[in-house]
């Protein structure tokens, strides 16, 4: 069979063109293939699919943190999908496609990525050039301290609660104080937190700050579990579960008020006998709950 | 897009029998935009606008002409002949979003925009001579610095898309030509070795770490944590080891199984003299073996081993068809590139002239 078009040469590939369900058949010789077609072949067999990247490699560990962070949160964290407050990756989208989406990624993800650069780097601080007009860029040791970023994904909770002004302003004041703080300050730190946000509540009622709120009150209990403050844990589970149930009541928020503050007394406090030997019995109740 | 006459790749004083070109790349953002994953193609024109404004400035700072242009609106040709003397990746030809590169006339320094960073900037030199490349790429990083805002933190240094790369966002990397351990069957155990001095070895123009004209990368694995000085300094080191087991390994193969090397090697030079077609895959496997010849002094050739490591380059896909300035099916580039080979070998030298790196 000859070419189509130039009807001298062999054909050699057949070419089918569906445009608008309508089919359209060439024989085409190499040369007019490669004329009257533009279809690198070569990109089609070993294009992006077929590769093996570093990228994917990448991902791959870092999810399995992300997983291995998972479990020892006790299914809790599972819910939790970080997002970047300034652009807006979320840390499955970050560990997908292996790129950051900008310089305040480094902190939303922070975990991931000292985790990262443990294995991968040489250190985890910078020796290199510095530049000398650059605009310098904070970043904190410890993600605990930019909560509102958390968002737990499957709770439904409206996105544009994410960006609510206050809890941007609490992420703020909280990553000025920063890393390297020992665990009891930074437990100290929360209670001051919690106390704050129950002022909050005092006067924002509306739903949408609810939402917020225990949103919020879920990632602190995350972080309890990070941190095995089991006592906080303990608390903080109980006043969502209540929240959880009594959602409508409207004493939900008296309920969440006292809770709270009590909370955060708790964890001001030194450890009483009393409150330890309740949070061990909890904790056991909860890892046989994560086992199921 | 335009191109010209001297490309790096023709100079033959610098020319390396293992080492055939050094490069660095320095990846830097700028702090007014999101990394280019989260950039709207509007901010993507911007910046790559912004920072085509920066050419003619470049070009008088370093008194040579630097040209600039969209790479996603260059041909699949022009792509192609920029990742053959590997001025931009793969990746790059498949990305959509606008993308500019501005280059220097011969195509050694390249500053790549929004590709995974903002800012790539890469210097390639030929032979073994890192430090040139990275003295360049560092002043054009400083201007850059006065002109712009970069983004840094003092803990994590240049923050950069992938972090792989923050820390100094200086990747640095030698293209060696290794046919004796090649075919000493040495490759693995040699990347095994290296990598625990943080160097990764992988092979260039064949599939996967497999590599068709016995030529290999090396590179530096990490970014942070170590100064720029003793990235170049660890890699130099690795490097020279590398050269020394090459050369051995040469000698060695030229002394016990010499006569049978000099048969191969003068056949490929047959077969590239008079064959009709030649897959890309073939005319590097025996042009790599005419190079090895030329740098064992089994064979002598106008240009050496510098003009083979050209006929290299000038006879893959992209840079044969700009050549022939038409673009032709798999087949047709088979029999253009017998043509163009047959036609550009270098001739012999004759006995009583030395051999230089004089070239055309």
């Amino acid at each position: 069979m000859l070419c189509d078009i130039c009807q001298t040469k062999p054909a050699k590939i057949f070419y089918t063109e569906i445009v608008n369900g309508e089919k359209k058949e060439q024989h085409l010789c190499e040369d007019c293939a490669s004329e009257y077609t533009a279809v690198p072949l070569n990109e089609i067999m070993g294009g992006a699919q077929g590769q093996l990247s570093i990228g994917s490699i990448l991902s791959g560990i870092l999810s399995k943190y992300a997983k291995d962070n998972s479990e020892e949160g006790s299914g809790i964290q599972k819910r939790i999908d970080t997002r970047c407050p300034e652009c807006g990756t979320s840390e499955s989208e970050f560990l997908k496609i292996g790129r950051l989406g900008c310089p305040v990624c480094y902190n939303a993800f922070s975990n991931l990525i000292t985790k990262n650069f443990k294995t991968m780097q040489g250190g985890l601080q910078h020796t290199g050039k510095e530049p000398a007009h650059a605009k310098f860029i904070e970043i904190s040791d410890n993600f605990q301290s930019m909560p509102a970023i958390l968002t737990p994904a499957a709770d439904g909770v409206d996105e544009s609660s994410l960006n609510e002004q206050p809890a941007k302003e609490t992420s703020k004041k909280v990553a000025s104080k920063t890393a390297g703080k020992k665990k009891a300050e930074k437990t100290s730190n929360k209670a001051a937190l919690s106390k704050g946000a129950a002022k909050e509540d005092n006067t924002a009622g509306n739903e949408l700050m609810d939402e917020a709120k225990l949103a919020d009150l879920k990632n602190r209990l995350a972080l309890a579990l990070e941190e095995e403050n089991y006592e906080l844990a303990a608390e903080l589970r109980d006043i969502i579960h209540s929240a959880d149930s009594k959602k409508d009541a409207e004493d939900t928020e008296k309920t969440l008020k006292g809770a709270e503050v009590k909370s955060a007394k708790t964890a001001k406090a030194a450890k009483k006998p009393a409150t330890e030997k309740e949070a061990a019995k909890r904790t056991r109740k909860k890892n046989s709950e994560g086992k199921d | 897009m335009k191109r010209h006459k001297n490309k790096w790749f023709y100079d033959t004083d610098a020319y390396h029998d293992v080492v055939l070109s050094g490069s660095v790349c320095l990846a830097r953002n700028l702090s007014s935009y999101n990394f280019p994953s989260k950039l709207s193609e509007e901010e993507a024109t911007k910046l790559v606008e912004l920072m085509r404004g920066f050419t003619s400035d470049i070009s008088a700072r370093e008194g040579r002409d630097y040209y600039s242009c969209r790479v996603d609106k260059l041909t699949n040709v022009d792509k192609d002949c920029l990742i053959e003397t590997h001025t931009i990746t793969p990746a790059m030809k498949r990305k959509k979003e606008p993308a500019g590169l501005i280059i220097s006339e011969d195509e050694s320094v390249s500053i790549l925009v929004n590709e995974d960073d903002h800012i790539h900037i890469r210097v390639i030199a030929p032979g073994y001579n890192m430090k040139k490349a990275f003295k360049e790429a560092n002043a054009i990083d400083d201007f850059f610095d006065n002109e712009l805002s970069y983004c840094y933190s003092e803990k994590y240094g240049y923050l950069t898309s992938k972090t792989q790369d923050a820390g100094t966002g200086l990747r640095a990397s030698y293209m060696l030509s290794l046919p004796a351990l090649t075919m000493g069957g040495k490759i693995d155990a040699l990347q095994e070795e290296i990598s625990r001095f943080d160097v990764a070895l992988k092979g260039i123009y064949g599939e996967g770490s497999k590599s068709a004209g016995f030529i290999f990368q090396v590179s530096n694995r990490k970014t942070l944590g170590v100064s720029e000085q003793e990235i170049l300094e660890n890699l130099d080191q690795v490097t020279s080891q590398i050269i020394d087991i090459e050369r051995k390994m040469r000698r060695d193969m030229i002394k016990t199984v010499g006569s049978d090397i000099e048969d191969r090697i003068y056949r490929s030079y047959g077969v590239l003299k008079y064959a009709k077609n030649l897959p890309q895959k073939d005319a590097m496997m025996l042009l790599a073996q005419l190079k090895l010849g030329c740098d064992c002094d089994v064979m002598r050739l106008r240009g050496g081993g510098g003009a083979i490591h050209r006929l290299m380059i000038e006879m893959q896909p992209g840079n044969l068809q700009k050549n022939y300035k038409k673009t032709m099916g798999s087949s047709q580039r088979d029999q253009m590139r017998a043509k163009y080979i047959n036609e550009h070998l270098p001739e012999f030298l004759p006995e009583d002239e030395l051999p230089a790196g004089e070239d055309e």
